[in-house]
């Protein structure tokens, strides 16, 4: 995690920065991430007052980081780190284990599609492969739980490779329609596969974790579910930010601006457009591993084309071509789809799809890059776009 | 003989694949948008045909005909107020934004009307007529006369009348045609009008023959994009003879025990691979596709 600092300096092209700065903000911009995240657990463990711990929290990060001079990006992370540690004790974990579980698989596709210009409705089925990876090996062959996740990633990118072969060789609705079918048909085949996979009923997951005292609070299964899969996603975010902005990430833009141009200027079109799905699935595969431990269950109908469409809306609506952008659409889709059951109006109780469909042609209309492209254009603030480094 | 009763027995399913499939070219040929809420709204506006019969009692060729206008009346305003100012967007907003139509259709008809299945009325009632060993039922051949009707009268309009016209020079030459003084945007609301029309009818044949659900469209929609795929996006007897075509291998694929129900939509989708690949534009497109 050490390295993510230097990615705004060294990786993007035409944003130089003097050495003097980036060598104070490599050597000690994680300090207050650290040290913010350090006091959120102690002042949880010693007071058990969720709302104390995140003020500490955020307290901790904005000192230190003026302390030490380590800009307002490092301040940002240690803010945001502070929040999401905090977070399952102020509300469900189950709930935000989803979220990051979606801002995942997300962000998959915020390297297909924001990165090289593709469209994939089959998210949902490699989601689904990794799902289903896990499940078999933990509850058919008693692999422990956490030794399937990797066998799960590469389950999904093989899969994203056999699917990415002939479909990145179409172009946009021709792409759609095929991955379309992908997603369709994924819960027919596993009904024909039948017996092995659980069928109709699908596969009961064992639990992953047991409960855990850490001073005065108790730490419940599925909150150390959650602490484990926000692990991951920073594992990911780093890798994926690391990618974006190294020359193969210049590489899947310009593949996306002007194929023509890319292959004049060397690049192999077709291998980035297939890395970037065999890439996009692996994170799809990582999502699957991860939602089948916290779910505990996987059934054939979870992932099919409607579950596919949630992972394009969350970067339609939140921004397709930041990592940022598909974390705001995957809570906002997470949101939509599950916190409310209906909204009375005039007697009638509006069915929430109807909101939900609303919601994402609105933000299509309204927001150029979505939620988080809005954010950045409104706030036009030197201090939000420093601190992230991103467009 | 079984599989001639399972070709036969396909046609009724493959009249309603036609239609969407129809409505899907009408749209793409007029807009460039693939309406993947096709579907959805052919739902939306049987869920309201099932209150023109059921609640006020109207006969059912009277219900046909308002539900044709009502539908048309839906894609114009969907094509107005969501899809026209939206027509220059990156392609990826324009697949969301129907999405989206995906989504509130489903929700609208979820809203209004329990998820329940219910039974929907035959345009006729009567006993299956045999023919040798063949049982062909009265509905599905007035299904398929209908079918039929829809679409030899859309072909007359095309042909024929001064908006088809109007509707084939914007298709081919947009500036050429605001020249000679057509609004581009009226011919398009045109098109979709007609797409959603065809639907409605779509719709209330499928209801029939399944039974009304919010999700009854589901599986005829990717049937119909594996038909237009066929049949080539951008001709319209394209879709027709692959909507049937797919509906006799959908049956044939379903009656051999070795494959059966589960593996024939998995099979569709190798056929969309192997066409895509092989031949691009379809059995009846002439224009290049997507392929690089």
């Amino acid at each position: 995690m050490s390295a993510a600092p230097q990615e705004g300096g060294s990786g993007s092209p035409g944003r130089p920065a003097t050495a003097a700065q980036r060598g104070s903000a490599t050597r000690l911009g994680w300090v207050p991430a650290f040290v913010s995240i350090a006091l959120t657990l102690a002042v949880m463990a010693a007071t058990g007052s969720a709302p104390g711990a995140l003020i500490a929290g955020i307290a901790a990060a904005l000192l230190a980081s003026r302390g030490l001079r380590t800009g307002p990006r490092s301040a940002l992370i240690g803010i945001v780190l502070a929040a999401v540690v905090d977070a399952p004790f102020a509300y469900s974990s189950f709930n935000l284990t989803q979220i990051v579980v979606l801002a995942i698989g997300a962000w998959g596709l915020v390297i297909l599609g924001g990165q090289t210009g593709q469209i994939s409705v089959a998210q949902g089925p490699f989601v689904g492969v990794g799902a289903y990876t896990t499940a078999v090996l933990s509850a058919r062959f008693g692999v422990p739980l956490l030794a399937t996740i990797p066998v799960g990633v590469v389950a999904g990118a093989i899969a994203g490779l056999l699917i990415g072969i002939p479909s990145s060789r179409l172009r946009g609705i021709y792409q759609v329609i095929t991955t379309l079918a992908v997603a369709v048909s994924f819960p027919t085949l596993l009904l024909a596969i039948g017996d092995p996979v659980g069928g109709s009923t699908g596969i009961a997951v064992p639990e992953p974790f047991q409960t855990m005292q850490v001073g005065s609070v108790d730490l419940d299964s599925t909150q150390l579910m959650y602490f484990f899969a926000v692990a991951c996603a920073l594992v990911v975010w780093v890798a994926l930010s690391r990618i974006i902005w190294s020359r193969h990430g210049t590489a899947m833009r310009a593949v996306r601006q002007n194929e023509i141009v890319a292959a004049v200027n060397g690049i192999s079109v077709s291998h980035y457009r297939i890395a970037s799905f065999v890439l996009s699935a692996a994170c799809a595969g990582l999502a699957g591993s991860l939602s089948a431990m916290s779910v505990g269950a996987v059934s054939p109908d979870s992932f099919g084309m409607l579950y596919s469409i949630q992972f394009l809306v969350a970067v339609a609506v939140g921004g397709a071509d930041s990592l940022m952008g598909g974390l705001l659409g995957a809570v906002a889709v997470f949101l939509l789809t599950t916190s409310f059951s209906g909204i009375p109006v005039g007697g009638i109780q509006v069915s929430n799809e109807v909101v939900y469909g609303l919601v994402i042609i609105l933000a299509l209309v309204l927001l150029k890059g979505g939620i988080w492209g809005a954010l950045t254009g409104v706030f036009e603030s030197r201090w939000l776009k420093r601190a992230v480094q991103m467009h | 003989m079984l599989l001639l009763q399972d070709v036969v027995s396909a046609f009724g399913a493959g009249a309603v694949y036609a239609l969407v499939a129809l409505s899907l070219v009408i749209v793409f040929r007029a807009t460039g948008v693939i309406n993947f809420a096709a579907g959805e709204i052919a739902t939306f506006t049987t869920f309201v045909a099932w209150e023109l019969l059921a609640d006020i009692g109207l006969g059912f060729w009277l219900t046909l005909a308002i539900v044709m206008v009502f539908s048309a009346f839906v894609g114009v305003l969907v094509y107005v107020f969501i899809m026209h100012p939206a027509l220059d967007k990156p392609e990826f907003v324009i697949v969301m934004l129907t999405f989206g139509l995906f989504e509130l259709f489903n929700g609208l008809s979820n809203t209004f009307w329990d998820p329940s299945p219910r039974s929907f009325p035959a345009p006729v009632e009567g006993p299956p007529i045999v023919i040798g060993s063949i049982f062909i039922t009265q509905e599905s051949i007035v299904d398929v006369a209908i079918a039929l009707l829809v679409m030899v009268l859309l072909m007359a309009v095309f042909r024929f009348t001064k908006l088809g016209l109007g509707f084939r020079a914007t298709t081919d030459n947009r500036f050429a045609a605001e020249v000679v003084g057509i609004r581009p945007w009226q011919m398009y609301a045109a098109g979709w009008a007609m797409a959603t029309a065809m639907g409605g009818v779509a719709g209330m044949m499928l209801a029939n023959m399944l039974a009304l659900s919010a999700s009854m469209m589901g599986n005829v929609l990717v049937f119909a994009l594996v038909a237009v795929i066929i049949g080539g996006l951008e001709s319209p007897l394209g879709a027709v003879v692959g909507g049937l075509l797919i509906a006799v291998v959908a049956g044939v694929f379903s009656s051999l025990s070795f494959i059966g129900t589960d593996l024939a939509t998995p099979l569709m989708l190798v056929i969309v691979i192997i066409v895509l690949l092989v031949r691009p534009s379809g059995l009846f497109g002439q224009r290049k596709a997507g392929l690089l």
